[in-house]
């Protein structure tokens, strides 16, 4: 009876250890899926302020540079 | 720019009715002089790397003071979100649609497209024609379907009739197209994930896109980290116009230590 318990702990350790193997192999751990919904930016200011202005909609402006001490790929 | 901040369903609902533009702040030259004016005004200083405002339709009045973000301005995303809603209820704008907006909001140049699509985390599309002709009839095409709330916002465009300008793109700038663009961690290279041809029907090129935006997954970057590697390997990036002087980096201004 024992035997048989040990035997069952053991193979629940397996697979314990199977299931955090196969979470780390499928997981992507260096990538993230893209939010279902975005604001949807004007890169060009003047066209911008041209569609504003033709359609009478409020201007959201922010600008930001797209590196970060000399680095791009950072806000 | 925080983009926990910006990325509210209820925030963005509510800036369908806006004309949202982003520029990027030291990289033009006349862009520089409107912002400037946007935010900092009367003050004086120079221009910082991040700002925000909201202007009138005729983009002539300050709707709300400037500051260096809207988390600058706001406690939370809700609250922005509702001082949204309360600004555009006072025009009578029409929001976002395929007849009432065209335009494919295009960065200035290929090379900034990419590195912005690397900062936002999203596949950068550049419309490549043999002349203005050809890009100005595929831009026409990617005006009818990108405006879709599916599709709103998940690219970041840029066009050009130069294959030179695709270089950091292997595989790209022999065909014309519309090309999906993987960047790369720092936005200097990139990965072509499709050229979709220009003879491309509606309807496929709405799918074709939708596709890419759907398998598309950001690479995860450490500020810190993501700096350091920078800096180590040399990956600069040179803006069209200089740093104004108080923004250099630290290690820079270090090379003078003060005396003691």
């Amino acid at each position: 009876m024992s035997t048989l318990a040990s035997l069952e702990i053991t193979m629940k350790r397996l697979l314990v250890c199977l299931s955090l193997l196969l979470m780390m192999t499928t997981v992507p751990v260096s990538a993230e899926e893209n939010p279902t919904k975005r604001i949807a930016w004007h890169g060009n200011l003047e066209k911008g302020l041209a569609l504003a202005k033709q359609t009478n909609r409020p201007v959201f402006l922010v600008s930001g540079s797209p590196s970060c001490l000399g680095v791009p790929g950072l806000w | 720019m925080d983009r926990s901040f910006l990325s509210s369903d209820q925030l963005i609902k509510a800036t369908r009715d806006f004309v949202c533009i982003r520029t990027a702040t030291y990289e033009d030259k006349q862009e520089a002089t409107f912002l400037e004016w946007a935010f900092v005004g009367n003050t004086g200083g120079s221009l910082r790397i991040f700002g925000y405002c909201i202007l009138s339709p005729d983009g002539k009045t300050k709707l709300r003071r400037s500051t260096r973000g809207p988390n600058f301005l706001y406690a939370n995303s809700g609250a922005m979100a509702a001082d949204l809603r309360q600004i555009s209820a006072q025009y009578s704008g029409r929001a976002i649609t395929t007849t009432s907006n065209p335009a494919v909001p295009q960065m200035k140049n290929v090379r900034l497209g990419i590195n912005v699509a690397s900062c936002d985390g999203l596949p950068s599309v550049v419309v490549f024609g043999k002349d203005q002709t050809e890009v100005d009839s595929l831009n026409q095409k990617l005006s009818g379907v990108i405006w879709d709330e599916q599709l709103a916002g998940k690219f970041i465009y840029a066009s050009t009739t130069n294959s030179s300008d695709l270089k950091s793109v292997p595989g790209a700038g022999s065909q014309s197209g519309i090309l999906v663009i993987k960047p790369d961690a720092f936005g200097i290279k990139g990965q072509l994930i499709t050229i979709i041809s220009p003879e491309v029907s509606a309807e496929r090129l709405q799918e074709s896109l939708l596709n890419a935006a759907n398998a598309f997954t950001r690479i995860s970057k450490t500020h810190g980290l993501h700096v350091r590697n920078g800096r180590q390997t040399g990956t600069l990036w040179k803006t069209e116009i200089p740093i104004p002087a108080r923004q250099r980096t630290p290690s820079r201004t270090r090379q003078n230590p003060r005396p003691r």
